[in-house]
């Protein structure tokens, strides 16, 4: 960080060829001086020189030891899918707190029912071992519907409420479960981003908000751009910025991507060649997410597969969606399909 | 039919004004803007704050407002987007209601009816029930609000050109309404709060659903648009075997679904498309399409999944993108007619492929003169 040169800080052009021609080369040789010392050298008034100095101090990155990050880690609360094999795979408890974590999928595969799921399970008190937060919905497919997600919330506070042993009072309220979904909705990727720019602020006023949603990223980013570059460029600006966001107010991103069609092939494109589904977005998308579950049906049940993790194994495992949201998938639903393959003597 | 008039005037008013000559900010921040030729809020939330310092020659401070400021900009004429409301407001504010198709059974099946926000697809083969299903929804939409309609008129987009026959048959359905809701129906003309839009090509589909159709909207009570079908120009403009210009048409297309989803919040109403369906062979067959099973899993059964519940060997036209567009999608089926002898030959089945609120439900219904009715009681699968 010292080594940093002093003509990349975000300084007027005044100001840096004046610090340059004193000969402050890089930010190691401010890191000394004091506001009036530097004021005098190179004829600023005191203010700007305090703020060029507060500009390093803020760039100033602190290291911490692997012990104390896993300290860290652990004093954060993940957020459960519901689904007891989904959690296992993310790592024992679920969606991961402080990291961007992605879900691929073809449309029906439950990407939406997923996203609502989480955020009422993000809501679980802490004496329940839950996160105890608040959820951000954003909206780019008009997808979320109040009904369903008022479906899900009372399922799991039923479904609390039957394991908590103390019966003094409901551990989640239906409204104000429902009062914490923040929902916002935007229709094309110039609001996405401007309403990612913005939300700092709401994160700074609800600090209590431990989830993020976007349904889905792709959506907008895939029609607009005839410019392949402009838009790598924008998605990792989006990155970059919802990164910053999971660090520091220690909120999980979840984002749901899309499944394209890649052909494989030598040359020309045609459909007689291989084809082949994969999530949306490209190449360079895939390195910005920590985790990467792919959704898919196989043989009639609903499969999440890990195909990204840093730190866990891939894994394959089986869920369900039904009335009450996510849940563990349960043999009996197979007799459904053997009904509808008797019927239709496939 | 009377051509709805448009003018540049009116449109501007419906495109937002997006440059930055309309947005107020400091002069040095307007200067140099000017200076960079920067024109509109994309060109500079296109830009990281690194960045811009650099090509506008601000302070950091400077940048900090600008991008706020153009953020905000960009933010304010969408009362969706921010503030952020919550979904308990949302669910008693009641504006996600579903529109019955005025059958009870078939609105258990679609788990409440069409839902009043976003896209619903109707899928189907051809002599399916497609068209049946929207005409009635066209009068069910007239209804009012306890009675499961959105009280207001329909726009009906038809790419199929026969609109003599679409009246006829209207008119034909009418009857049935007025009898069934005597009350409520009493001093509403039916018929004359159906807009029907013939557009033969894409050309003037283009111009109909982005400039045209606005401006109806903002002038009639209109509460639902009806589009089919939405594939039949498209089908017939794009080559689908060739690679960029599907590529040109996956685009077109998913513009065309943002457009549409404009459109349905802005002036809350659903959008119907009624789309057709592509042959698609034995099990086999689609393993040779797709190449080996095991490479290609995920897109194998993805097909399967559609291949299943289409029952037989039909999935939806325009592919994967589409599908990836709209909120949810109804499939009608109907037994093989061409072969000679088929007794059972009225059997048509609904289901509800996927839909954000419901699960895959399917049922028999039949059609007669009245419109369409479900037969048994839905069957429930995951």
């Amino acid at each position: 960080m010292s080594a940093r040169l002093v003509s990349s800080l975000n300084l007027r052009p005044s100001t840096r060829t004046k610090l340059q021609k004193a000969g402050f080369q890089t930010v190691k040789d401010l890191q000394e001086t004091t506001p009036i010392e530097l004021s005098k050298e190179i004829g600023i008034s005191n203010n700007e020189a305090l703020n060029i100095l507060q500009q390093i101090k803020k760039n100033k990155v602190t290291s911490i030891s692997a012990s104390e990050a896993l300290q860290q880690e652990r004093k954060l609360c993940p957020i459960s899918t519901s689904c007891e094999a989904m959690d296992q795979m993310l790592g024992g408890r679920g969606v991961p707190v402080g990291k961007i974590t992605e879900f691929c999928g073809a449309p029906g595969m439950g990407k939406t029912q997923l996203g609502m799921q989480l955020c009422v399970n993000v809501q679980i008190p802490q004496n329940l071992s839950g996160p105890e937060g608040e959820a951000i919905f954003i909206d780019t497919e008009g997808s979320f519907i109040a009904q369903r997600a008022a479906e899900i919330a009372r399922a799991t506070i039923n479904k609390l409420n039957e394991n908590s042993v103390t019966e003094c009072d409901p551990p989640m309220n239906f409204d104000i479960v429902m009062s914490k979904i923040y929902v916002s909705k935007v229709h094309n990727c110039d609001e996405l981003i401007a309403l990612i720019k913005v939300l700092d602020e709401f994160l700074q006023e609800h600090p209590r908000v431990k989830l993020l949603v976007i349904d889905s990223i792709a959506f907008h980013f895939r029609q607009q751009f005839d410019d392949m570059a402009l838009r790598t460029r924008l998605l990792n600006g989006l990155a970059q910025d919802l990164n910053k966001f999971a660090q520091s107010y220690e909120l999980a991103v979840v984002l749901f991507n899309q499944m394209t069609t890649k052909f494989i092939i030598s040359g020309k494109y045609n459909l007689k060649d291989q084809a082949a589904l994969v999530p949306a977005l490209g190449e360079s998308w895939g390195h910005q997410c920590t985790n990467r579950i792919v959704l898919y049906w196989r043989n009639e049940i609903r499969c999440a597969q890990l195909v990204k993790s840093p730190s866990l194994q891939e894994t394959t495992v089986h869920y369900q969606i039904n009335s009450t949201g996510v849940r563990d998938y349960q043999a009996d639903s197979l007799n459904s399909k053997r009904r509808w393959e008797e019927l239709y003597d496939i | 039919m009377r051509k709805p008039v448009y003018t540049e005037k009116r449109i501007a008013k419906y495109m937002k004004n997006m440059e930055l000559k309309n947005i107020e900010l400091r002069p040095r921040i307007v200067d140099a803007l000017r200076y960079a030729n920067f024109e509109t809020v994309s060109d500079v939330i296109y830009h990281n704050e690194t960045e811009l310092s650099k090509i506008l020659n601000l302070s950091s401070k400077d940048i900090k407002e600008l991008v706020k400021c153009i953020a905000q900009e960009i933010i304010k004429p969408c009362p969706l987007i921010y503030p952020l409301t919550n979904a308990l407001k949302m669910l008693n504010s009641g504006e996600q209601c579903m529109l019955t198709t005025g059958d009870d059974i078939i609105d258990k099946i679609l788990g409440g009816g069409i839902m009043s926000r976003g896209i619903t697809e109707i899928v189907g083969e051809s002599a399916a029930g497609k068209t049946q299903l929207c005409l009635q929804l066209c009068l069910t939409v007239q209804l009012k609000k306890e009675l499961g309609g959105l009280e207001g008129g329909a726009v009906y987009i038809s790419t199929e050109g026969n609109i003599q026959m679409l009246i006829k048959r209207t008119r034909q359905m009418t009857h049935a309404m007025k009898q069934r809701y005597d009350d409520h129906l009493k001093d509403v003309d039916l018929l004359d709060n159906i807009k029907y839009i013939t557009v033969p090509d894409l050309d003037t589909q283009y111009q109909v659903l982005h400039l045209q159709l606005p401006i109806l909207l903002s002038r009639s009570k209109i509460r639902l648009v009806i589009i089919d079908s939405i594939a039949a120009n498209f089908r017939v403009a794009y080559n689908s075997s060739n690679g960029s210009t599907l590529l040109q048409r996956s685009k077109e297309l998913c513009r065309l679904g943002t457009k549409l989803k404009e459109i349905s919040d802005h002036f809350q109403l659903p959008i119907v498309c009624v789309n057709q369906v592509s042959d698609l062979f034995s099990k086999n067959d689609i393993r040779e399409y797709i190449g080996n099973k095991d490479d290609n899993f995920w897109e194998y059964d993805y097909y399967q999944k559609q291949f299943l519940a289409g029952k037989g060997s039909k999935i939806p036209a325009l592919g994967l993108v589409w599908s990836n567009t709209i909120n949810s999608r109804i499939m009608l089926s109907r037994a093989d007619r061409t072969l000679v002898g088929n007794e059972d030959n009225n059997q048509r089945t609904i289901t509800l492929m996927m839909a954000p609120y419901a699960p895959r439900r399917w049922g028999e219904f039949y059609i007669d003169f009245e419109g369409i009715h479900g037969k048994t009681n839905e069957q429930l699968y995951y």
